[in-house]
Formats: C-alpha cells, structure tokens, sequence
C-alpha cells in the first residue's frame, strides 16, 4: 500500500488502513528492539552510572519508576486521541488502539505505583505517602480502571466502543486539572518528610541523565511492542469473528 | 411505485449490531395517507426498523428520505414531522396525564401548550382523567394518553411499535378506531406487530420481515396473509 | 429553543420531585449520618473537628449525591420517557442541560440542609464569610452535577451501574473535593482570602471545560 496519499481527501479516507499498515511493518522487528535496548539499559544501570550518593541502591528503581510514569500519560494520551478518531471515523480499529493502549497503560500505571512504593520504603520509610505525583497516579490509577471496568460492564445491545471512547476522552482532559490541584494541595500541606528530588533536569549528573534517556527509549519501546502485539491480536480476531458470521450467512441463504 | 413525492422511500436500509445483522437491505416506499404494517415473528427486526425510521438509531448502511428530503441528515428540529407510539408509554408515571401532555407540548415549542394539551386529552375521551397520574391509569387508558402524546403536534408520520402489546380486547378494539381515524385524517402510519390477528382493519399495505430481510410486500387486505407469513418463516430457517 | 427545552423538562423534574419528595429527603438524611458516622469512627478532639469538617461536608455532599445520580436517571427508564425525548425535537445538548440543571438544584436544596446541620456538628467558624461559602458550594455543586449527571447516564448503560457510577466519578472529581475542602477552609482561618479565591478560580474553571465537554459529548453517550 502506496503510503504518500495523493491529495488531501484520500489521506483522510485512506488513514485507517494506512495506520493500521504502518503499525503492522513494525512488528516483526520491534520486539527484538524493545528487549535489546532493555539489556543496554539494564546493562547500564548495574555496571555504568554511579551509585547515588544519599540513596544508594534503591535510587536505582528510579530508571524504571520514572519512565513508567512517562508511558502511563503517553498511553493515556493515545487512548484519548484514538477515542476522539472513533468517534469521528466511526472505525472499529480506532476502538482497538484505545482499548489495547488503556489495557497496557494500566500496567505501566500499576507499575509506576509499584516502583514508586519500592523506592519510597527504603528511603522514606514507609510504602506510601501523599507525595503530589504518587497521588495523581492513584487517580489516574482509578480513572483507567474505570475505563476498563466501563468496558467489562456494559450491556450487550450498548455500543460499548462508543460509551468508553466517552469515558477516555472525558477522563484525560481532567488529568491535568487533577493535577493541578493535588500540587496545589501538597504545597498547602507540605509533607514532613523530605523529598528527594526525582525530576530529571533538576541537576541531574550527564550520566543519570543519560541512563534515563535510554531507559524511557526502551520501556517506550516495551510498550509500542505490547500494544501493537496487542492490536495485531485484537484485529485478528475480529476479523476472524467477521469471517465467521459471513459465513453462516452464505450457509443460511443457501438453504 | 416511487418517486420523490412519497411521503417516505427507504432504501437498503442495513444495520448490525456488532457482526448480528440486525435489519439486512430493506427498501420500500410509501405514498401519502397509507398505512403500512410491518409483520414479522419476534426478534424479525421490526422494532430495529422502526427505531431507525425513528432516527433513534443509524442504521449501518442504507438512506432513507422523507418528503424528499434526505432523512438521516436532516436537523433534529425536523422530529417534529413523525409521532411514534411504543408498547412503553414514554410517559411519567408521577404527573398526572395532563402535566405529561403540557410537558410534551412545551418540549416541542407548540404555542397555547395548556389548550393543545386539554384538546389532545378530549380526542382520546379522557379529560375526565386529566388530573389523575398515570401511575394509576390502567394500561389501555394509559395507551390512550400516549396515542395524545404522539399526536399532540400533529406530525404526517406516525411511527407505532407493537401498539397492541399488553392490551385487553376493548382496549384494542379502542386503539384500531383511534388509528382508523388517524387514517382518516390523512396521515401516514406504519405499525410493526408479530400478531397476524391484530392487523389493524384500516391498513393498506403489509410488510413481511423475517430476520432482518424484507421477504414479501404487498396490498391489504390479503386473503393468504397466514401462508405467506408461515412460508416466509420457513423459508428464513424457522 | 433548546432553552425552552431545557427549561421544561428542568420543570417537569422539579415537579416530580415535589410531589414525593422522596431523594431529596433520602439524600439528607443520608448526608446527614455520613457526617455523623465520621465523627464516631474517628472520636476527634475539636480541634480535629476543625479541621476535618470542611472535608466531611464535602464527603458527605459527594456520597449523596451519587445516590441522587442513580435515580434521577431511573424515573427517565420507566416507561422508556427518554426514548419519548430523543423521539422530540429537543438536541441531546439541551436535554443534558435540562437534567443538569435539575441535578444542580437537587443539590443545593441538599447542602440547605447539610451545611448548618456541618458546621453546627463540627463546631466550624465561617467568621462571616457566608457569602464567600455560599459561592464556593455553588461553584463546586454546578460541576458535581455536571460530572454525576453524565456518568449516571453512561452507568446505566452498563449492567454493574449502582456500583460504576462512583468508581467513575469519584476520582475525576478530585479536584471538585479540593478545591471545596480547601476553600473551605481557607475561609475559616484568618488572612488567606487569596487562597480562598485560588481554590474558587479552579472549580470555576472544572465547572466551565466540564460544563462544556459534557454538554458536547452526552449525544454519543444516549444515541443508541
């Protein structure tokens, strides 16, 4: 499929079957990517960048704890730019993108909350407080189940694809907003306990910059390899299920 | 026989519900003041098309024009040129029948509400019931305040979904004149039912759907209309 | 003419409401206990009830509300009546708006009651700032109501509803419970009248993009 439309309107009508070929070329190399840039970085974090002067060991989850956070707003953020393209192009692949990338960013969700957890028992002593970014991704943690849960739970003759692009939609406009007001929050009620300033650019020795940079390349390229696996999958079966009922209605107009 | 003057013309209509094909190519057409009843068995498609003429679902594929106008992409403002009358009253149980009337008549901008209402109430006879709730109407009287519902603002095109459902022979009996003179009045009316029995006296033409697919059309009333019906069914698989 | 829309079926609620004043009533009583329960669960000192009134307020306004939410919905189930609206004329925006508002002032005849029955329990000092109180319910109650209203809707399309609904609107409602509580508190302690309006300019700004989106966004949630 020639990939450079010809004009304005056959980009627009031609776009879902070109993303949806697009994704598909890069399947069978993306894996191999994702897991061998996962070995450089983990390579990196154990023999190359230097232990943390206050922290020691345990600063280390930050190289996972930080992208993950990063993927879980980029997964969000597909989910809310798929759900505005169904809406519009009405096209069940779009369907698809939202509902795999919600499936795969609540992991990397749960896992930002899981490493942030980890890191926080060693250094401040305890596996949770109400830090601005640890609550925000609780929220959000909680907005994406709803997602899930929307989709689980809605009955047979709704149009279940429709009712969750809603949902993503509507959900990742208050992410911001949500923001916003737990910083708001924190800075009324500032914690007793000191925080470690995790926020790359805030002073960051070249090589934990560097580590970090490389770390966010690889989970970004954990997770463009689940999704598109996911996608692939997802679409199959689809078409499969089409097949079938096409089928059955040859057989039955036969009769 | 079409053409751009038919009060409604439906083509190809088709719509699925995931990968169930709920209504498959429909098409026909209707001329001004003729009464169409969609027959079919349960689970046939009839409330799905009705819905669609409704323009309360899009169907998947497939056009449909009204007056000649292109239906499916005409504003809302123009729901005012169909009623359509359900087995469900749409109704509030909690106002009493001429609240829900006034109501109606302010939801579709109708000038002097309170008169159009009471006038709406008198043609079905209940403005002896004006003040009570239809929470404590019977079912037919409820019926009757619905058909007054549908009517209030006076649309061509009457769109009924198995009116006849949970009605006792009176009631029923009451429904058939209601509609013989809505007939009468010269509007157009297309009714679904399963019920072969209750096809209404006054209707003109027949529709038979059996799952989803149009499988015969034609005048009423009809002499074979049970061997159609049986035949069409069996042809469908049962 | 979609406000007259709007404006008759905001009537047509209120009406029904009236007659048996039943949610409402419900609603208070049960917002009522809710801040009770609080103070039993918690045995606090008046200094903690100082500080934690503010919060049970809102705690309180949000859980009854979510079962507010569920019914105002339901009586539009019987008889299939939303069918006769999307069947009318009236555009979903309008419809949304009508039920919205209906929600709103459901609402605020809630915190008539729960507010005093708050600040009396919790032993709260507006200092006189009821105005400023009065402004901040408002503000954070149109955007409550905004929210529950279309997610009542996209719950009862789901089989688990009852249950949904405050799974989806509690977290993004986050910001509403804030900006109240903190508001709230602002007024109470001397000299933060700028943190009062700092909190009041969110909410104002959740009620207006909310407003907006939910209003655009609620005939994708009721078309079939």
């Amino acid at each position: 499929m020639k990939w450079w439309p010809r004009s304005w309107r056959q980009f627009w009508s031609t776009l879902d079957g070109r993303t949806y070929h697009l994704m598909l070329s890069a399947r069978p190399w993306i894996g191999w990517l994702a897991v061998g840039s996962m070995v450089v970085v983990f390579g990196l974090v154990f023999w190359w960048v230097p232990l943390e002067a206050i922290q020691g060991y345990p600063q280390k989850i930050f190289y996972i704890h930080v992208p993950s956070a990063w993927v879980m707003y980029a997964a969000f953020a597909v989910v809310f730019g798929s759900s505005i393209l169904y809406l519009w192009r009405r096209s069940s692949l779009w369907d698809i993108f939202a509902r795999c990338a919600a499936e795969i960013g609540f992991l990397f969700t749960t896992l930002a909350l899981a490493t942030g957890m980890m890191w926080g028992k060693p250094i401040w002593g305890t596996f949770w407080t109400w830090d601005a970014r640890l609550t925000s991704t609780l929220i959000l943690w909680f907005i994406y189940g709803g997602y899930l849960l929307v989709r689980a739970f809605a009955r047979p003759d709704a149009d279940v694809a429709r009712l969750a692009a809603v949902v993503g939609i509507v959900g990742f406009l208050d992410v911001p907003i949500i923001h916003l007001s737990v910083l708001w929050w924190r800075t009324l009620h500032p914690e007793p306990v000191v925080l470690i300033i995790d926020d790359p650019g805030g002073g960051l020795p070249a090589s934990m910059l560097i580590t970090l940079m490389a770390s966010l390349v690889a989970v970004s390229l954990v997770f463009a390899w689940l999704w598109i696996q996911r996608v692939w999958q997802e679409r199959t079966t689809e078409n499969l299920a089409l097949l079938e009922s096409l089928l059955e209605r040859k057989e039955g107009s036969a009769r | 026989m079409t053409g751009t003057r038919a009060r409604l013309r439906v083509e190809g209509l088709t719509r699925y519900y995931g990968s169930r094909l709920a209504l498959e190519d429909v098409t026909f057409s209707l001329e001004e003041g003729e009464f169409l009843v969609v027959l079919g068995p349960n689970g046939a498609g009839k409330t799905t098309l009705l819905k669609t003429l409704a323009r309360l679902i899009r169907p998947s594929e497939g056009r449909m024009w009204l007056d000649g106008e292109d239906w499916l992409a005409a504003p809302a403002d123009r729901q005012r040129e169909i009623g359509v009358l359900s087995h469900a009253t749409y109704l509030y149980d909690g106002l009493t029948a001429l609240e829900n009337l006034r109501f109606f008549a302010a939801l579709y901008g109708l000038r002097d509400a309170a008169n159009r209402a009471r006038a709406a109430l008198a043609t079905v006879g209940l403005e002896g019931e004006a003040a009570r709730r239809v929470g404590h109407l019977s079912r037919g009287q409820a019926q009757r305040v619905a058909i007054a519902r549908a009517v209030l603002h006076d649309p061509g095109l009457l769109l009924l979904d198995e009116p006849y459902a949970g009605l006792d022979p009176r009631a029923a009996a009451r429904l058939s004149d209601a509609l013989a003179g809505l007939k009468r009045a010269g509007r157009t009316i297309v009714l679904t039912t399963h019920d072969l029995a209750r096809a209404p006296v006054a209707a003109t033409r027949y529709l038979l759907i059996v799952s989803g697919r149009a499988r015969s059309e034609g005048a009423l009333p009809a002499g074979d209309l049970e061997v159609l019906y049986e035949r069409a069914v069996a042809a469908a698989g049962g | 003419m979609g406000w007259r829309a709007a404006g008759a079926i905001l009537a047509k609620d209120l009406r029904l409401e009236l007659r048996r004043v039943e949610t409402v009533a419900t609603m208070v009583v049960f917002a009522v206990l809710v801040a009770l329960i609080f103070v039993f669960a918690g045995d606090p000192t008046p200094e903690d009830l100082r500080r934690l009134g503010p919060g049970a307020l809102w705690v309180s306004l949000l859980f009854a509300g979510v079962l507010g939410f569920g019914r105002w919905f339901a009586q539009e189930e019987r008889n299939q009546a939303l069918q006769g609206l999307l069947v009318s004329p009236v555009d979903r925006a309008a419809l949304f708006a009508g039920k919205w508002a209906g929600a709103t002032v459901f609402l605020l005849a809630l915190e008539c009651a729960l507010v005093p029955v708050t600040l009396t329990l919790y032993q709260l000092d507006l200092r006189g700032a009821w105005g400023q109180m009065a402004l901040l319910l408002l503000v954070v109650t149109v955007g409550y109501a905004a929210l529950g209203t279309f997610f009542a809707a996209i719950a009862a399309r789901t089989t688990a509803g009852e249950l949904l609904l405050p799974i989806l609107l509690f977290p993004l409602s986050v910001p509403l419970v804030l900006a109240g509580a903190e508001g709230g508190q602002a007024l109470m302690e001397p000299g933060r009248m700028g943190d009062y309006w700092d909190w009041f300019s969110l909410a104002a700004a959740f009620d207006v993009i909310f407003g907006t989106v939910c209003t655009l966004a609620f005939e994708y949630v009721i078309e079939e």
